[in-house]
């Protein structure tokens, strides 16, 4: 719209007209926005994996509390009702499980108990649905969970549990 | 009207005040745009500075501190304190080698066999605090530590705090 024809100013033919400027700005600020924004994008996963770490270390300490709750009683463990929510309660003295709702530092911690199957023969683990499977009484699967952060990660692990009583 | 514009055209050679206004105006944007820009990189880029610090002294503390705990069959009690009142140390005993940690300085030491071996976490992360917990049970023991850490520099600054616990394998009777 601002060209000036030809005819009236050949010197212009070298120059750039402001739809031209216009249009080079625009493409160059938007390739400048969109990597800035990807080196942003990428600095904060550094951020991320640090939310994860601590996650990862709850639960892991959340097992581990379990195996302790274990080794007073497995009853303690074997009696938990299983696919329903369970909760740590850690005080400065005992470690029980609770089923009020555990928060550490803005994170939330649960766990879940599920049976364990096993062959009848081999003793190996297999799934519920698998034929010839036995519910082991002395093994439970424990489901650590831990939400999280900001941002918010989400942290499972699983361990199996056995009863260590002679 | 018609005067004024043929005669305008005419005589220009160089930029109407419109075009430099727009010129000006996308000038101006684009400069903003690439001076937030920058001031956002940077700040996250010292930010960054101070989480991988903070995440990754918390690695290397937690996993050798819950490690041992893992591995000692018994606690030294008469060297260790525990609970956030006294000065945190905990010795721990497996086998023949006998494992301190404690705080010195702002860094958590540790000590083996009476020997220094030096500090746990880097000189940029700061031991905001530490202190360990003693569970005593049926037939095992558990210990838990909680470890805050810090890092700063000039325009950022992170704390975290880190649990980990562990049962002491060779309390197992």
């Amino acid at each position: 719209m601002f060209r000036i024809p030809p005819h009236q100013n050949k010197h212009s033919q070298v120059g750039v007209s402001a739809v031209e400027v216009l249009i080079g700005v625009a493409i160059a600020s938007l390739v400048l926005i969109f990597a800035a924004n990807a080196i942003i994008l990428f600095i904060n996963s550094g951020r991320t994996v640090s939310e994860k770490t601590k996650g990862l270390y709850l639960a892991e300490e959340g097992l581990e509390l379990v195996r302790f709750i274990r080794d007073q009683a497995w009853t303690n463990v074997s009696g938990l009702s299983t696919n329903s929510t369970h909760y740590l309660r850690v005080t400065g003295t005992t470690v029980t499980t609770s089923g009020t709702s555990e928060v550490i530092d803005g994170f939330q911690r649960s766990f879940r108990v599920q049976n364990v199957y096993r062959n009848s023969t081999t003793d190996d683990i297999v799934a519920s649905t698998t034929g010839g499977s036995v519910a082991d009484t002395n093994s439970k699967y424990v489901f650590m969970t831990v939400v999280g952060g900001n941002p918010t990660t989400t942290v499972t692990l699983t361990s199996v549990l056995s009863d260590l009583t002679p | 009207m018609k005067n004024f514009f043929s005669k305008r055209r005419v005589s220009a050679s160089g930029f109407s005040l419109v075009e430099v206004l727009v010129y000006v105006a996308v000038l101006v944007l684009v400069t903003m745009a690439g001076v937030l820009t920058y001031l956002s990189l940077s700040t996250t880029l010292v930010r960054y500075e101070t989480e991988r610090a903070v995440s990754h002294a918390a690695q290397v503390t937690l996993e050798r501190i819950v490690r041992d705990i893992k591995g000692a069959t018994t606690i030294t009690a008469a060297e260790s304190s525990f609970g956030t009142s006294s000065p945190p140390s905990l010795t721990l005993v497996a086998g023949t080698t006998t494992t301190k940690f404690s705080l010195s300085g702002g860094n958590v030491l540790l000590t083996q066999n009476g020997i220094e071996i030096g500090p746990l976490t880097s000189e940029d992360v700061t031991v905001e605090q530490l202190y360990f917990l003693r569970y005593t049970g049926v037939s095992t023991e558990l210990v838990r530590v909680v470890l805050t850490l810090s890092a700063s520099n000039k325009a950022a600054s992170t704390t975290r705090t880190f649990f980990g616990s562990g049962v002491l394998r060779g309390s197992y009777e």
